[in-house]
């Protein structure tokens, strides 16, 4: 469901992805682990299509079509969603409000009717409750003064509200303790189904204790070195990444 | 139109000295505005044409100096000494990659172009920089070699009286450090005494610039900086006003290139009738340039202090970091302060932000040391010191702020009496 | 993948140029003075009002000093200077009587009133809110005068209220924004036409909400509206402005005055929204707004505050302030001020301490786009005997765009150890993170904008009374909160 081809990114002048290519099935869970500077974040913004990231060369699928010239917001419509690694604050915008806001665009783009707020309130709610995503949190300004945990958390709710076919969470456990980590794993992991692919990149293995993936992919210096299935994270966990790197090269 | 009484005064003030080119002209562009007043924004609060009344005879030199340049002598390599605003000697020694001759030499020499008179980008038609060109008498020419670390060199004032016109032309070549502290202190008889200082910094030069402004009970002290800072420079100055009767202190910073800085600082201990004017104005004309500046100040009895500060960011001054923050404590009924910090922004991609507050101490504060036993008169001044601290911290080398420190903290206990009793 | 760098600009571009929608003009035949300003205009108006001698008398002490006087340059805005002998000032859509009710009302009148959204037939009586439709210098119709009546409320057009209760007026016109003050008051002082004057008595509390809408239509007429608000001894009211114009090729002046006043324990609530039309793209064309708005708190705790929303005008020179005389008293200003394209704007608030333990809040919120440049300008000033007065003052800049400029002028004047005042003033722009995280998300970037927009005012925002809520969030362009809290 998700094609990446022999991908060229440069950012600033300078080429960070060196060809990167990917398959993606329906359903199926992919985790990219690299060490810092390797290139995932470059990735992550990539496929999300911010601004600032040009692609060379090479091209990008979703479900057949190429999506490398939309908008974000396009992709989103598309089913597109990116949990980023520092979730932004947006002083004075309540995040009810950002929620409603975001949603309804979504659903227009796709021709669908738009949901009243008491409806929409209530779709929140359940699926705040599952994550311990207070009515407090809720009603304060989006993101600020939130905790690591709780700005992950408000990711996962994001997600789990948009139901997108594809998506990549950036470095989710980042900062998160073992605590927070599991809450945020087991919101992802309900989202898991046959019709939703998820691209985990990480540097820790540890979140794939949690978030059992279908495969992983090493990327070193903007470029996938190796490929294979979980027992791979293991295997680098192990070993350190400069040792897998080499045997790789 | 005619000039009024008090500018005329200074269009016939005899110049004497030897004549060099610009000074003509300089009078000229004097004439054309006069002394400024009230109804200029820049002169709103402090109105020289009715506290100048008059030009006062030129000073004459003064024979023994007193040692006044204490503490601060014993931290400099090189004492430049003044007496009334002329060159009186240097003591200690000259370090290697600095020359220094006395300004009324190189006018003589025709030299004083060379040495950068009137390079500086200062605001053009400034009738009181205008006004130093045409009367000035003498001052330092400093110039530090690229990649020179001459360690500290302090220029000692003392005046006694008359009317003193004072030029400095400071230069510092690529990637050249020095620290330059200035004291003035001076008899309590009438004087005007006018400085304006002439600083470029080369690129990634460093200039620690140092000012303890205590001049005598009936001087009026007006000072002006006006700062080049190229590229990667970095400018770092700080006054400390307590003398004077009328002082108006300028710092016009200008950033020449980008990835520069300029920390422009000071604190005000302002009591009797003092009227202090504290006028900055940094002009980010390139990006990527930071700058910070922290005012504080305490006004007592009559006095009234007055700061302007302003942020300029030109289109383009991309990635700007400029922030003012001014605080001032009032602690009599008579006392005045007058602020006004400045935003003037035409790029977008900038942090820029400006704070002022004018109060009094914390109540709470004052509480809980008296609580502890301390008297109200010593808690006020433990509280006072403590916030003017914070002006001081911008100081960078620990003696020179000691020295600094000890001058607040004698002024504190003298002014003691001042307060005592709850505002 | 978009390209353009500062796509932001643009959005807030195309909402600023969505075409003036309120750009149109009312046929009616229209009675108007000869063109040109003299003693001769100004007795013609006089005598077209029916007035006493004794507001004659004070119009043409007004006039001759304006003659004096030299039109200001002092503000950081740029403008031809305006001609004032070429602009008429008076003009009135011909009527025959007062009408005292909507049915009698000339029907091409009403349906202006309909097309600015004045909703006389609905939303406003339904609501119970009584409308002083002002249209090009004389109110046609006052509505829900009985309601007010019962309560003793006073709501007129000041033409009327000279009539009928002159000593009121001559108490208290003039004495908060005297002639003297500046140019643009002097002026209008002597060619007023109309305005609202208000009055509640004490311990009344207005059964309703009050607005005004104002609109000018006739070629080259200026506006010189004067309003005139009283509350007595622990009196309320919460009195809205909202106005719109419609385009015009010459710049039209508008100088308006408004003078509050609250006694003991009173509260004035005004609140506007401003959406005069700001000149087209190019920057031709637009309303030039200098407007003396200031009000006296009097009596002891009172408070008077004010609320704008700003978003229109070619030029804006406008100072709401506060006189802070009763002990206790308290001043607050909220603003949001948007220019775009070619606008300029020099607003802000003075505010003055006389009394004890007064104290007063500023909240600004600027944003600028286009090439337009924003400036605010403010006094806060304790005086001698202010003990124990404090201020908060927060002014903060939104910059759109990299041709735009937004500046902070704030006085700062302090002669009492006691008095507290705390000011701070921040610049930024929206942040490219901000705008990906919400694109991220599915919100277009036009609306985008509109959101962070709209979170960096809503302090302001929320100062407004619900009446004009929608109107104002239009204006920035959102409308999402509420739902949760």
């Amino acid at each position: 469901m998700l094609t990446i081809n022999n991908l060229h990114v440069t950012v600033d002048d300078k080429e960070i992805l060196k060809g990167i290519s990917l398959n993606m099935g329906k359903g199926e869970v992919h985790a990219i682990m690299g060490p810092n500077g390797s290139g995932k974040s470059t990735l992550s913004y990539t496929l999300a299509g911010r601004e600032g990231y040009d692609i060379t060369s090479g091209g990008i699928l979703l479900d057949g079509a190429n999506i490398a010239d939309l908008d974000p917001e396009e992709r989103v419509a598309k089913g597109f969603f990116l949990a980023l690694q520092y979730p932004v604050e947006i002083p004075g915008v309540t995040t009810m409000t950002f929620l409603r806001t975001a949603f309804n665009a979504q659903k227009k783009a796709r021709g669908d009717a738009q949901v009243s707020a008491p409806d929409f309130l209530r779709l929140v709610r359940e699926k705040a409750k599952a994550l311990n995503v207070s009515d407090e949190m809720l009603k304060r300004a989006l993101n600020v003064g939130f905790s690591g945990g709780e700005k992950k958390r408000m990711e996962v709710l994001q997600m789990s509200l948009f139901e997108p076919t594809l998506a990549v969470l950036d470095e989710t456990d980042s900062g998160l303790d073992i605590d927070a980590l599991k809450v945020v794993a087991e919101g992802v992991n309900k989202l898991r189904g046959p019709d939703r692919s998820f691209l985990v990149i990480t540097h820790y293995q540890r979140l794939l204790d949690y978030i059992v993936p279908d495969h992983v992919h090493i990327l070193a210096d903007g470029k996938i070195v190796r490929s294979g299935g979980k027992e791979l994270a293991i295997e680098l966990e192990a070993k350190g990444y400069d040792a897998v790197i080499r045997e790789a090269a | 139109m005619t000039a009024d009484a008090a500018t005329q005064s200074w269009l016939d003030a005899a110049t004497e000295g030897p004549d060099y080119p610009g000074r003509k002209d300089a009078r000229a562009t004097f004439a054309k505005t006069g002394l400024p007043h009230r109804r200029m924004e820049d002169w709103k609060y402090t109105d020289l044409r009715t506290r100048l009344h008059e030009a006062l005879p030129p000073a004459a030199p003064i024979d023994a100096l007193r040692n006044l340049g204490e503490p601060f002598a014993r931290r400099a390599q090189t004492e430049v000494r003044f007496g009334n605003g002329f060159f009186a000697g240097i003591k200690g020694e000259l370090a290697d990659g600095v020359r220094i001759t006395p300004l009324g030499e190189a006018l003589k020499e025709g030299e004083a172009a060379t040495a950068g008179l009137g390079e500086s980008k200062a605001p053009v038609g400034d009738p009181m920089v205008a006004l130093n060109t045409a009367l000035m008498r003498d001052g330092a020419v400093i110039t530090v070699e690229a990649g020179a670390r001459p360690g500290v060199i302090l220029l000692s004032h003392e005046g006694r009286a008359g009317r003193q016109m004072i030029r400095n032309l400071i230069k510092l070549g690529e990637g050249a450090e020095a620290i330059i502290i200035e004291t003035h202190r001076g008899g309590d008889d009438a004087q005007q005494f006018q400085q304006v200082s002439e600083i470029a910094l080369g690129k990634g030069a460093k200039l620690t610039h140092i000012r303890l402004q205590d001049a005598g009970a009936k001087s009026v002290h007006l000072a002006t900086d006006l700062v080049d800072v190229s590229e990667s420079a970095d400018y770092r100055g700080f006054v400390l006003t307590s003398g004077g009767e009328l002082s108006r202190q300028e710092s016009f910073i200008e950033f020449t290139g980008s990835n520069a800085k300029a920390h422009v600082s000071g604190a005000y201990l302002l009591s009797g009738n003092q009227h202090s004017d504290v006028t900055t104005r940094v002009n980010h004309a390139h990006p990527h340039c930071v700058s910070r500046e922290v005012f504080k100040g305490v006004i007592a009895d009559n006095a009234r202090g007055v700061f302007q500060g302003k942020i300029y960011v030109a289109e383009g001054a991309q990635k700007t970091d400029g922030h003012m923050l001014n605080k001032t404590l009032l602690l009599s009924d008579k006392a005045e302060m007058d602020a006004k910090p400045e935003l003037e922004i035409y790029a977008d991609d900038v942090k820029c932000s400006h704070g002022a507050t004018t109060g009094q101490l914390d109540a709470n504060h004052l509480f809980y040391l008296r609580a502890r036993g301390i008297d109200e008169a010593t808690a006020r001044g433990l509280l006072m010191q403590s916030f003017l601290a914070e002006a001081l911290e911008e100081v960078e080398d620990e003696k020179i702020r000691e020295c600094l420190q000890d001058h607040v903290n004698t002024w504190l206990t003298a002014h003691g009496k001042a307060w005592g009793r709850a505002a | 993948m978009s390209d353009a760098p500062s796509l932001n600009k643009d959005s807030i571009q195309d909402r600023a140029g969505e075409k003036y929608k309120y750009g149109f003009v009312t046929d009616i035949e229209t009675e108007k003075a000869a063109k040109g300003l003299s003693e001769e205009t100004v007795r013609f108006i006089s005598a077209k009002k029916n007035e006493p001698e004794w507001l004659l008398e004070w119009r043409l002490k007004a006039f001759r000093r304006w003659q004096q006087l030299e039109e200001p340059t002092w503000a950081k805005v740029h403008y031809p200077l305006v001609d004032f002998q070429n602009a008429y000032y008076y003009a009135a859509p011909k009527q025959k009587e007062k009408l005292d009710s909507i049915d009698d009302v000339d029907p091409e009148l009403l349906k202006t009133y309909e097309k600015l959204g004045i909703p006389l037939q609905e939303q406003k009586l339904l609501a119970g809110v009584a409308v002083d439709a002002v249209f090009d210098s004389v109110s046609v119709v006052t509505t829900f005068k009985e309601k007010l009546a019962e309560a003793g409320v006073i709501f007129c057009p000041i033409s009327e209220a000279v009539q009928t209760h002159p000593e009121l007026v001559k108490k208290y016109l003039g004495s908060v924004v005297p002639i003297t003050d500046n140019f643009y008051a002097t002026l209008n002082s002597a060619v007023f036409s109309d305005g609202s004057f208000v009055y509640i008595p004490k311990g009344v509390r207005c059964p309703m909400e009050l607005s005004t809408y104002f609109r000018i239509n006739a070629a080259d007429t200026g506006q010189f509206e004067r309003t005139l608000i009283i509350a007595e001894e622990g009196a309320y009211v919460s009195y809205l402005e909202g106005c719109t114009a419609p385009q015009r090729s010459e710049h039209q002046l508008h100088a308006a005055v408004v003078e509050l006043v609250t006694l003991d324990d009173a509260e004035i609530k005004y609140s506007t929204v401003q959406n005069w039309y700001p000149g087209d793209e190019t920057g031709k064309g637009g309303i030039y707004n200098f407007v003396t708005k200031r009000g006296a708190c009097r009596g002891k705790r009172s408070k008077i505050s004010w609320t704008q929303v700003e978003t229109g005008s070619a030029i804006t020179w406008k100072y709401p302030s506060c006189i802070l005389q009763g002990d206790d008293s308290v001043g607050e200003f909220y603003s949001i001020a948007i220019t775009n394209n070619y606008q300029q704007a020099d607003t802000g608030t003075k505010m003055v301490h006389l009394g004890k333990n007064t104290s007063s809040r500023i909240i600004s919120k600027g944003i600028s786009a286009g090439h337009a440049q924003n400036t605010y300008r403010g006094l806060v000033s304790m005086h001698p005997k202010a003990a124990n007065a404090r201020n908060y003052t927060q002014c903060d800049s939104l910059l759109i765009g990299d041709e735009c400029g937004a500046h902070t002028v704030p006085y700062i004047e302090s002669r009492n150890p006691s008095a507290t005042v705390e000011h701070e003033a921040t610049t930024s722009k929206i942040s490219e993170d901000q705008l990906f995280y919400a694109r991220a998300r599915g919100i277009c970037e036009e609306e985008a904008v509109a959101l962070i927009v709209n979170g960096f005012a809503r302090e302001v925002m929320q100062q407004l009374p619900m009446e004009f809520a929608v109107e104002a969030q239009k204006l920035v362009g959102i409308s999402l909160e509420g739902s949760v809290g």
